[in-house]
């Protein structure tokens, strides 16, 4: 069962899209999933910028991945697509953000509301 | 250690109530509340149909007869006074069978000997004109009953209390009472010598006890006002709580209800005589069930049960057709103070009064319905009792003048399903702080109506909490649904 | 005073933006766009993950990447939108019923608008606890997925450890995946049909890969604690749904987490009048946001209709829905097909 939800038989036909006999054999010998998580952001309008991996990358790498995700941090202004990490894990996969984020404009407190002490 | 003239344990509708009553009289006075929750109106004030009682369903001669009868004349002025809407609706208690007749009868003339004004039986042919479109052969109307919010009720009193000057303490619960007697040089009547009653309490915020003292105790503490009596070590009282539990309905429904309908209990049929109440935001509410508890048994059990919402929708349909259990947004359960148990059933009176064996203890024992209809009276008898023995000052009060003052800020909508702005939110948890209360949800939730829509805060929630830490720097991790350890959130995503 | 315009698109997620972006390339340009949140977007703002777009563009977005593209169009055609607006009302006009007047707040006050057609696009929300009538304590810990998956997502909050889910539907299984991998614990997720309710690429993806257990014909049945969730009840359904004497048992968690049905949020329509066209989740509960965007166009098609048999003086009509969205994965184009539910 492919994740579009065709299912595909043993002699690997019974796929619409084409990529059912590559995803199949993955799935057995080495299944891949995309990442999708948020990462830090400082400065920024909201706390977090989701982010993606561009490909998929080795299932079993996921728990690794998440651990090295929850310590990045990133500084806003964040673009959409900016590539947060490269080479993301060696898997020759880059981690971009998936969304936007501006930097938070910092309000200048006017001077009768500021304190003399 | 503090010292008060009077100390008041329990910041419900009549613990408040008899502050405001004190300190509107008595500038001079120095009145303290205990509350054990982290905010006023989490018991039983805050759990019940919002109605205000007319009287005929009280035994006649009963001080709970008179009592309501008095909370009920004299609500238009206290409601203007307290800012807080209401509605005299009216209410219809329908005969749905022959045998139901004579029921109707007995309450008219019960009311009428209680001094209810406004009562009539009339038939079918007359439902329509007092807007009621369901099923019953006659019905017995009653002109003078109504409809209001209890939680902007009890918070008015509270609001009011505290900025006349009474001193309120939260998440405070009282573990021991002293007394000293009247020949230890100790007066229950405000002259001379020490305080007489030394109160224990345990501050479940950070743990630590502390202690008050005071000249007069008053004993509000409603569900638990058996405990407190026994800590001064009064054993007279035995609460028996009996729950009830309502179902809530979409507001999408409503329109069709005007006025509180309660059929006549018939005991053939048995089931609970089921009420149906439109709120005054435009809800119906079905119930109250009625379960005893059993010995030992928890009594702030506000759980809810399948078989129990399961009778209250099939009997709401019966009286409203129309009714599904698809339409209930929110079900929620109160718990009363009675002093009669399930085996002995019947009827038990409020219990008001200085303890003849502990004086200058007030005892408020059993105040179930209709004590929020009662509250203020209540609190002018409690007055009338202790007035010639405090501190006294003719001086003015001071009200709270400006509940109803616009202000400008944010009309940004926070709450969709209720139409609430940003700004409401915000007055709410101002509010909350105002009177020395704990911010919760909850108490936000009462104040503000937030979260009480269709959605039940699946929108709204976030955005309170995202409001509140922007604008009043409120710690999320702060911030609980009802207290002390009811957290939102486990920690951050993201450190 | 009023404000006139052509049509006014309520609500700034998928839908919105696909009728807004469809309709000035149609070249109906006196239109405004009005957004309850800071920002355009709708739900896709928080579901950071993927599936987005198979079928409509041939390619894998999350959530935000997706929604990028029409926020994209909504620039390039110069639309104007008004966040942080919440439409009050959409009452009748006083003297024509084929023009509507909308009652909007905004942070300074209130707006009204006069318009020809009104789309609504105003998504849906969730079924909550009250409306299946689960019994027991009234704790706090009890969210609904997405109020859960908008605390972790775009709030930086975790609403719990260890998490029981109730329904099976596929945001239920998305927030079983998120709060996993965010190191939380998932007990189980109960489904109180014979079937799982959501695409099979999520009970592959959400489920199967981290080894999370799903009860079929189960539910929840108690909530305990009375500050914070401490516990549930679960008990097994029989055929007819009916609860299974004696099957009960307890799981400790801290936290449950509600999937159990959305409603289409229609609630600011007054009277059913002329020119008022539903798109989107607003419409019925769509699988696939691709269909989503698809209805966007043809309801601007039947917006144009509308506003030309106005402006020449027909009749317009009947045409106050889109049509249901057509689901064109499986090859056959025009037909409206549904998902079936698949065992495992």
């Amino acid at each position: 069962m492919c994740p579009n939800g065709c299912e595909i038989t043993e002699d690997l036909n019974g796929g619409m899209c084409g990529k059912g006999p590559a995803y199949v054999q993955n799935e057995i010998l080495s299944p891949r999933r995309t990442l999708t998580s948020s990462v830090k952001v400082t400065d920024g309008v909201i706390p977090l910028v989701s982010v993606r991996t561009t490909e998929t990358i080795p299932k079993d790498k996921l728990r690794e991945a998440m651990a090295i995700l929850a310590k990045m941090t990133v500084k806003a202004p964040v673009s959409l697509g900016q590539i947060i990490a490269a080479d993301f894990m060696e898997t020759g996969v880059q981690l971009i953000a998936t969304k936007s984020v501006d930097q938070i404009r910092v309000e200048i407190k006017s001077t009768d509301q500021m304190s003399l002490e | 250690m503090k010292r008060f003239d009077i100390l008041i344990i329990g910041a419900g509708a009549v613990g408040n109530a008899i502050a405001r009553e004190i300190t509107k009289n008595n500038a001079a006075a120095n009145v303290g509340i205990l509350e054990k929750e982290p905010d006023t109106a989490f018991g039983i004030s805050g759990r019940n149909s919002g109605v205000l009682h007319a009287g005929f369903n009280n035994r006649a001669g009963s001080l709970m007869a008179k009592l309501c009868v008095q909370g009920s004349e004299g609500f238009e002025k206290e409601a203007g006074e307290l800012g807080i809407s209401f509605k005299r609706t009216g209410k219809l208690v329908i005969a749905r069978h022959e045998e139901d007749l004579p029921k109707l009868d007995k309450l008219k003339e019960q009311g009428e000997t209680n001094g209810t004004r406004g009562l009539k039986i009339i038939d079918r042919t007359d439902f329509q004109k007092h807007n009621y479109d369901g099923i019953g052969i006659a019905a017995l109307w009653s002109g003078m009953t109504g409809i209001f919010d209890p939680f902007e009720y009890t918070i008015a009193l509270a609001e009011t209390s505290a900025a006349n000057g009474t001193s309120y303490y939260f998440g405070r619960q009282v573990t021991a009472i002293e007394t000293a007697e009247a020949d230890q040089g100790m007066r229950p009547d405000g002259k001379n010598g020490e305080e007489r009653f030394i109160v224990t309490a345990r501050n479940r915020k950070n743990g630590e006890t502390e202690q008050f003292a005071s000249q007069f105790l008053i004993n509000s503490a409603g569900l638990y006002s058996d405990e407190i009596c026994r800590m001064a070590g009064i054993h007279d009282y035995r609460i028996y709580p009996c729950r009830g539990e309502y179902h809530i309905l979409d507001k999408k429904l409503s329109g069709s209800l005007e006025l509180p309908v309660y059929p006549v209990p018939n005991e053939k049929e048995g089931g609970l005589g089921v009420h149906l109440t439109p709120t005054i935001h435009g809800n119906i509410m079905i119930g109250p069930s009625a379960e005893y508890f059993s010995e030992g048994q928890e009594r702030e059990d506000y759980g809810t049960s399948r078989e129990v919402m399961d009778v209250l929708i099939r009997e709401g349909a019966e009286l409203f057709p129309g009714i599904q259990s698809k339409d209930c947004i929110r079900s929620f359960a109160g718990v009363r103070p009675k002093l009669t148990s399930k085996t002995q059933g019947g009827y038990s009176d409020f219990v008001i009064g200085e303890s003849e064996k502990v004086p200058g203890l007030i005892e408020l024992v059993g105040i179930e319905s209709p004590g929020l209809t009662s509250s203020i009276p209540i609190a002018k008898m409690v007055y009338s009792i202790l007035k010639d023995r405090i501190p006294h000052n003719t001086g003015t009060h001071k009200e709270v003048q400006d509940r109803l003052k616009q202000r400008k800020g944010s009309q940004k909508m926070i709450c969709l399903c209720e139409s609430i702005t940003e700004e409401t939110v915000l007055e709410a948890y101002d509010k909350i702080l105002k009177i020395g209360a704990i911010p919760t949800i909850k108490g936000i939730k009462n104040r503000a109506r937030v979260t009480m829509g269709s959605c039940q805060g699946s929108f709204c929630t976030t955005q309170i909490i995202e409001l509140l830490a922007k604008k009043r720097d409120l710690d999320p991790f702060e911030l609980t649904w009802n207290g002390f350890e009811s957290h939102l959130f486990t920690g951050r995503v993201r450190e | 005073m009023r404000i006139k315009k052509e049509a006014v698109v309520i609500g700034g997620g998928p839908a919105g933006m696909s009728a807004a972006a469809s309709l000035a390339e149609r070249g109906i340009t006196d239109i405004v766009l009005l957004e309850k949140e800071n920002r355009l977007g709708g739900v896709l703002s928080q579901c950071i993950h993927d599936g987005f777009g198979l079928v409509y563009y041939g390619k894998n977005y999350t959530g935000p990447e997706y929604s990028a593209l029409y926020q994209e169009k909504i620039i390039e055609n110069n639309i104007e939108c008004i966040t942080e607006a919440t439409v009050l009302s959409v009452k009748a006009h006083e003297t024509t019923r084929y023009y509507s007047v909308i009652t909007v707040q905004v942070p300074a006050g209130t707006i009204e608008f006069e318009t020809k057609a009104v789309i609504l696009a105003t998504g849906c929300r969730e079924r909550g606890r009250g409306s299946i009538g689960i019994p027991g304590q009234r704790p706090s810990g009890i969210y609904t997925a997405g109020t859960a998956q908008a605390m972790i997502n775009l709030m930086n909050y975790m609403p719990g450890k260890n998490v029981v889910i109730v329904g099976s539907g596929d945001i239920g299984l998305i927030m079983a995946r998120r709060i996993t991998l965010e190191g939380g614990r998932i007990i189980c997720v109960v489904e109180k049909e014979a079937l799982p309710g959501g695409l099979r690429r999520n009970i592959l993806q959400c489920l199967e890969d981290y080894g999370i257990p799903l009860l079929t014909r189960a539910t929840v049945t108690n909530i305990y604690g009375k500050e914070r969730v401490t516990g549930v009840e679960i008990s097994r359904l029989d055929e007819e749904g009916n609860i299974i004497q004696g099957s009960s048992s307890s799981y400790d968690c801290d936290t449950i987490i509600l999937s159990v049905g959305l409603i289409p949020e229609d609630g600011m329509i007054e009277t059913p009048h002329e020119g008022i066209f539903l798109c989107g989740n607003a419409l019925y509960v769509h699988d696939l946001v691709d269909d989503v965007s698809l209805e966007g166009q043809i309801v601007a098609g039947q917006v144009e209709n509308y506003l030309h048999a106005l402006a020449s003086g027909e009749e317009p009509g009947e045409t106050r829905y889109a049509y249901p969205g057509i689901h064109t994965m499986r090859r056959k184009r025009g037909d409206i097909l549904r998902r079936k539910k698949r065992p495992l």
